[in-house]
């Protein structure tokens, strides 16, 4: 038993202090507006204020801190990307993962799994040798690996999968981790709130003022806000924002939906992801079954679920884990991812001056959520986009200069 | 599931069908700068509204137009494409 | 123990089932839950809490008893509550360290005072100790055990279609299926109970006319997992799943009576009211001897009138209200030798006494000046209110409100198509008389008859209690028996800035285990609403997702179907001995083995011989389109990247497609068969996706007009010659037709 949780037994009233002040309304002008009280718009508001001195900022949230995707994907954290852009800046994240809860003094539970991407074909296997060179080029821990070593960490796996998509190998990623992700969010939010950041659930933006190609102020469900810096980290809400400022970019909005078992006594530690059968599955601190798929085939811009959508996923995760027959779905939920058409995010300045972007996170973005408050806060604080992130910006649509992380994001997210 | 009426076939599952995606006109190629055609090709309408989209019933090879309310998803109205979208 | 014979029992007497629990033989009846079983041989410690292993007995008997899981051979997680027992189980309850008797983990207990809501964001995370305390947390974390080697189930699935869609066979819900199949319509009635009636325990005529309707058909032992749209209801019985595809969906699912919060109110022994009258109605299982009921409706005074039919002392009667309707009193009048039974109005339970071991409620103290002294008894019984089982009702999309007059989440705006009658829907008196009106309501939405005007009374008293919560100083005040967490987690969330019901959810993980909050969440909600100063409706409730129930991943998997297709040359593939790889949906041969040679050795030999001779490799599964039309090589031209105009007629050209963006997506050949008819091939993946979006293309007509674009059938054959020998051996293209185009 931790000597730390002692106070708790010692003291009368539950000794904890509010993790987030709120505030009575808004001030009439900041020096930064973030909007979004994700994960990502939170740790940009940390880095701003610890960082950059900047703390004469505020985060404006519609609904509550990490309600939005924050709260919704399945956790998975890796730097095992396609492109050298890619893979330099996830593998910068998960150096950061390292240190987060000392940081905040909060348990995010960030446990390492190592992660598996399953190769059914040759294709995959020669996409994951493809990988494995790029990471390995970068300094990133990853190796291809064959059945039998597959067989010897999960041996309850159906090698076969039922006959019908035998697991050749795959790429093996060790460093390969999950957190609780609610608390990522929360860590960042009281970090954040500590330095003096105000955050603001329940306010809605409504409306962003720009006057000859710069930034201004912000319309709020409570009152304007004047400002010549917005950082916007909203995620399925981008479109939505980007429609007030009048820019256009190639982000469409699809769910993503996902689903947990009742919880079970652990049995799998790593992180398995198949890309044949379109699967993923890991298991939480809670012993529940935490199990994705990939996208919604069409544009919507809301959290429905389908029952369509688990009947395949638990079909197909059969076919890995026949076993898991008698396990019980508890729950599925969904998130709208924000996609982009080369699978990689959408990062920097704007054609507003004073408008950063922080978005196209589409299914991948919680692995993100420390280099992108990093680099956001760096690039809000310096009016300038972060070398880490100059493969990300806006310009390279206009530039074809795509950067393709189809193969290492799809199903993997 | 839900059910999508195909202007030939009627109402079917939407699982027989493929999202072609917003119908967005398409500039001249041999005329259209870089930029122009930079966005036809990438950029597009993310905000959610009624949208005019195509759609494909896949076991006939049928293209229709869809019009769609994308943030709750309700199917207002599907037609073949008269050339006039 | 039993009770005699209770009218419309579920048991059959007579019919013993042998099973073990705990390594411990025991006997009981068919018709028996694997809990009202172990009840009725006097076993009320049925299994342990979730963090704090505390004994947990009978909560609802009504598929939430989270406390009551069972291990029973490779099935994890089995609800005694609402499995029917079987001959020979074994069972053991989940999660228990050396045994439920004496678990080893129960020291948690002890503990509590360390481990405060959240307790594990706060401690732990030193960075070289975090791994060694996850080992541990990962041994004490999960229900039952998954056995690795249990086969796989494949569980059928069948598509059922129908006008009305009744879910829920209580008074309301048999009521509006007759309202509905009278006007005409087809219904379907499903329940998840062995048998209609619901809370009325058979007790009703409707039961009788709903059977000899000949439009109803009823489906019991099954629940509606989901509403998703368009009236389309999954429909989980025990072996099966049924796709319900409705026209209208009348949701009369009721609702779930609630706890009432006070100390060590997790007893063995302390249960809801409704739980004993299942106990009673249904299998004849002694809830207790003497018992202390809880009031706060009435409800509470009809249960006190069936315990005393069913010969149960009852001691006292606590009503929370300090009013209560004469009405309701007449139940206590003459029930007891030496008086009526004592009513204690305006009061509460303080605390409920624990037994020495800890594993039996002995009795109960009050907030009562006229009653310092305890209430022994052996069953503490909660009649406080109910909170509507509406989740198929949010996930359709229902506006819902707070109704004061009944404290509960009533459907304010239901979505076209969508109906609620009964508890649902805040009606808890009138129940047939607004199932009535829903069902004809439903029947006249799908084209049957005109919605019949039915008066659905107010209700005069609530059902519901506003505030059934007596925080007592010393703790074990629980909220939530699924998550362990008592009254003081929550409120130590709120002060911790967890003040809205989403965060809330999410740092206490109050609602969050496998009853999904089905007795916790309106106490959440009340308590959050209490310390925040907000009244329930602006609180709002956290989103219901699907499931209603946990559904068997079996069920959700179905059989697996894994269609796959051949080539036409298959069989002579098989004649050469291929080893088949899937590509795609496609069957190709890897290799073809050499008898007595490995897989390497194989492919060498295939090498080889076509190295130095020739061999045929099978390009059936590439796609292959044909197009007509005077703007054809034009077309092709769009999106291939190679000049197709001047191709003379008979010859080929290799192709590469890209798409707008000038990517690379696919490649393959285009033969000129005639001035205006191509015929070109795609890669086996692409096949499907190039062809749909040509047609797309063509569809598109303003941009160019090819007059046709046709795909060959999969099943057309193709082959090409390999290898130096190749040319000379072109003849044998003949046998498969291949450029011939058509089938």
């Amino acid at each position: 038993m931790p000597w730390r949780l002692l106070r708790f037994a010692l003291s009368q009233k539950h000794p904890e202090p509010r993790m987030f002040a709120t505030h009575d309304s808004l001030k009439s002008s900041y020096d930064v507006v973030i909007i979004g009280a994700g994960g990502h718009g939170l740790a940009a508001a940390y880095y701003l204020a610890r960082d950059h001195g900047i703390t004469n900022v505020c985060v404006l949230e519609k609904g509550y801190i990490g309600g939005g995707n924050t709260g919704r994907n399945t956790t998975i954290i890796r730097s095992n990307y396609l492109t050298p852009e890619g893979v330099k800046f996830y593998d910068e994240s998960v150096r950061l993962w390292q240190d987060l809860a000392q940081d905040f003094d909060l348990n995010l539970f960030y446990s390492n799994r190592g992660h598996f991407t399953l190769a059914h074909t040759d294709a995959a296997m020669r996409t994951s040798r493809w990988r494995a060179e790029v990471n390995k080029h970068y300094g990133v821990e990853s190796e291809v690996v064959d059945a039998a070593f597959v067989k010897q960490a999960v041996p309850m796996i159906d090698i076969s999968c039922g006959g019908h998509a035998p697991i050749l190998g795959g790429l093996y990623h060790a460093p390969g981790a999950v957190a609780r992700h609610d608390a990522v969010a929360w860590g960042y939010g009281r970090g954040a709130d500590m330095r003096g950041v105000e955050i603001h659930q329940r306010t809605e933006v409504l409306g962003i003022d720009v006057a000859g190609g710069k930034l201004t102020g912000v319309q709020t469900s409570r009152g304007r806000i004047a400002t010549n810096k917005v950082l916007c980290a909203v995620a399925g809400s981008t479109p939505r924002i980007l429609k007030m400022i009048d820019v256009r970019t190639p982000i469409y909005i699809h769910p993503l939906q996902a689903m947990v078992s009742e919880p079970v006594k652990p049995w799998l530690d790593p992180i398995l992801v198949s890309g044949s059968l379109h699967i993923y599955i890991s298991q939480s601190a809670r012993g529940e079954l935490v199990m994705g798929a990939s996208l919604d085939p069409y544009e919507v811009h809301s959290t429905r679920s389908t029952l369509d959508f688990v009947e395949g996923l638990a079909a197909h995760m059969l076919d890995m884990f026949p076993f898991l027959s008698n396990v019980k779905v508890m729950r599925q939920w969904a998130g709208m991812a924000d996609m982009t058409p080369d699978f990689a995010p959408i990062m920097g300045k704007t054609p507003v001056e004073g408008f950063y972007l922080d978005a196209g996170w589409g299914t991948w973005g919680f692995k993100a959520t420390p280099v992108c408050g990093k680099t956001m806060s760096w690039t809000v604080a310096n009016d300038r986009d972060h070398e880490l992130i100059t493969g990300f910006t806006l310009d390279r649509f206009r530039d074809f200069a795509l950067t393709g992380e189809k193969g290492a994001a799809s199903v993997g997210h | 599931m839900k059910i999508m009426t195909c202007p030939i076939n009627g109402p079917r599952v939407i699982s027989e069908f493929a999202y072609g995606g917003e119908i967005r006109p398409m500039p001249d190629p041999a005329m259209a700068t870089d930029d122009q055609w930079a966005d036809y090709v990438f950029n597009r309408t993310g905000a959610p509204g009624v949208k005019k989209e195509w759609w494909c019933h896949t076991p006939s090879n049928t293209w229709f137009v869809a019009e769609r309310d994308t943030e709750r998803d309700i199917i207002q109205r599907t037609y073949l494409y008269a050339g006039d979208v | 123990m039993r009770l005699p014979e209770q009218r419309g029992e579920w048991i059959t007497r007579g019919k013993t089932l042998r099973f073990r629990f705990e390594g411990r033989d025991y006997e009981g009846l068919e018709g028996d839950t694997i809990a009202s079983a172990l009840w009725a041989n006097g076993v009320k410690v049925l299994g342990r809490s979730f963090k704090y292993h505390r004994p947990r007995g009978i909560l609802s008997a009504a598929n939430h008893d989270v406390n009551a899981m069972m291990q029973s051979g490779s099935m994890p997680n089995v609800r005694a509550d609402a499995t029917l027992l079987v001959a020979g189980m074994e069972l053991t309850a989940v999660n228990t360290f050396s045994s439920l008797d004496n678990d080893a983990a129960s020291i948690l207990g002890r503990f509590a005072r360390f481990l405060p809501v959240g307790f594990y964001y706060k401690a732990f995370h030193g960075k070289r100790l975090f791994p060694l305390w996850e080992k541990l947390f990962r041994v004490t974390t999960g229900l039952g055990k998954v056995d690795v080697n249990a086969p796989r189930k494949r569980t059928p699935k069948r598509y059922g279609f129908c006008d009305v869609l009744v879910v829920g066979g209580g008074p309301s819900g048999m009521s509006a299926a007759l309202a509905a199949a009278e006007q005409g319509a087809d219904v379907v009635l499903v329940d998840e109970n062995a048998r209609l009636g619901g809370s009325t325990h058979g007790r009703t005529d409707l039961l009788a006319r709903v059977q000899a309707q000949p439009r109803i058909r009823v489906l019991t032992n099954t629940f509606a997992a989901g509403y998703y749209a368009d009236h389309w209801v999954p429909l989980v019985e025990p072996d099966r799943i049924t796709k319900m595809r409705a026209r209208a969906v009348i949701v009369a699912t009721g609702a779930y009576e609630q706890p009432a919060v006070f100390r060590n109110n997790d007893l063995p022994g302390v249960m809801l009211a409704s739980a004993a009258q299942r106990l009673i109605h249904r299998w004849a299982a002694k809830p207790a001897q003497r018992v202390v009921m809880l009031a706060a409706n009435a409800d509470a005074y009809r249960a006190v009138e069936e315990l005393c039919n069913a010969g149960i002392e009852v001691a006292a009667v606590i009503d929370l209200r300090t009013t209560i309707p004469e009405a309701e009193k007449s139940a206590l009048a003459t029930r007891r030798e030496g008086g009526p039974i004592p009513l204690h109005a305006g009061s509460s339970i303080i605390e409920a006494m624990p037994a020495a071991d800890g594993k039996a409620v002995v009795g109960v103290r009050t907030e009562s000046d006229k009653l310092a002294g305890e209430i022994a008894c052996d069953g503490v019984l909660m009649s406080v209110g109910w909170a509507p089982a509406a989740s198929l009702l949010y996930q359709a999309g229902t506006k819902m409100r707070y109704d004061d007059a009944v404290h509960q989440f009533v459907p304010a705006q239901l979505p076209p198509g969508v109906f609620a009658c009964g508890r649902v829907n805040g009606v808890y008196t009138a129940r047939a008389a607004d199932g009535e009106r829903a069902g004809s309501a439903a029947a006249a939405n799908c084209g049957f008859g005109v919605a019949k005007a039915v008066s659905v009374p107010a209700e005069v008293a609530s059902p519901t209690h506003p505030w059934p919560i007596t925080g007592h100083p010393a703790g074990k005040n629980f909220l939530d028996f699924d998550e362990d967490l008592q009254l003081k987690d929550l409120e130590n969330a709120i002060q911790e800035g967890f003040d809205n019901i989403e965060l809330m959810k999410r740092f206490s993980t109050v609602g969050t285990g496998p009853s999904q909050g089905k007795h916790s969440n309106m106490n959440a909600l009340r308590v959050l609403a209490r310390c925040t100063g907000a009244t329930p409706g602006e609180v709002g409730t956290t989103t219901a997702r699907p499931f209603f129930h946990p559904v068997p991943m079996s069920h959700l998997g179905g059989r697996g179907f894994e269609p796959e297709r051949r080539t036409p040359m298959h069989t002579r593939h098989e004649a050469a001995a291929a080893v088949w790889m899937a590509a795609g949906v496609w069957q190709r041969p890897e290799y073809y083995a050499v008898a007595g040679q490995s897989r390497v050795e194989s492919i060498r030999v295939e090498a080889l011989a076509v190295r130095q001779a020739v061999g045929i490799i099978d390009v059936g599964t590439l796609g292959k389109l044909e197009i007509r039309g005077p703007q054809a090589a034009e077309f092709l031209e769009r999106v291939y990247i190679s000049k197709y105009a001047g191709l003379k007629v008979g010859m080929t050209r290799y192709a590469v497609m890209c798409d707008e963006s000038g990517v690379v997506i696919d490649d393959g050949v285009v033969a000129r068969l005639a001035n205006d008819h191509f015929y070109f091939t795609t890669t086996t993946s692409g096949a499907a996706l190039i062809y749909r979006e040509l047609s797309r293309w063509n569809t598109c007509g303003k941009w160019i007009a090819a007059s046709s674009i046709g795909r060959c059938p999969g099943g057309d054959g193709s082959g090409r010659t390999e290898g130096p020998g190749g040319t000379r051996r072109a003849h044998r293209r003949r046998s498969f037709p291949a450029l011939s185009g058509g089938a």
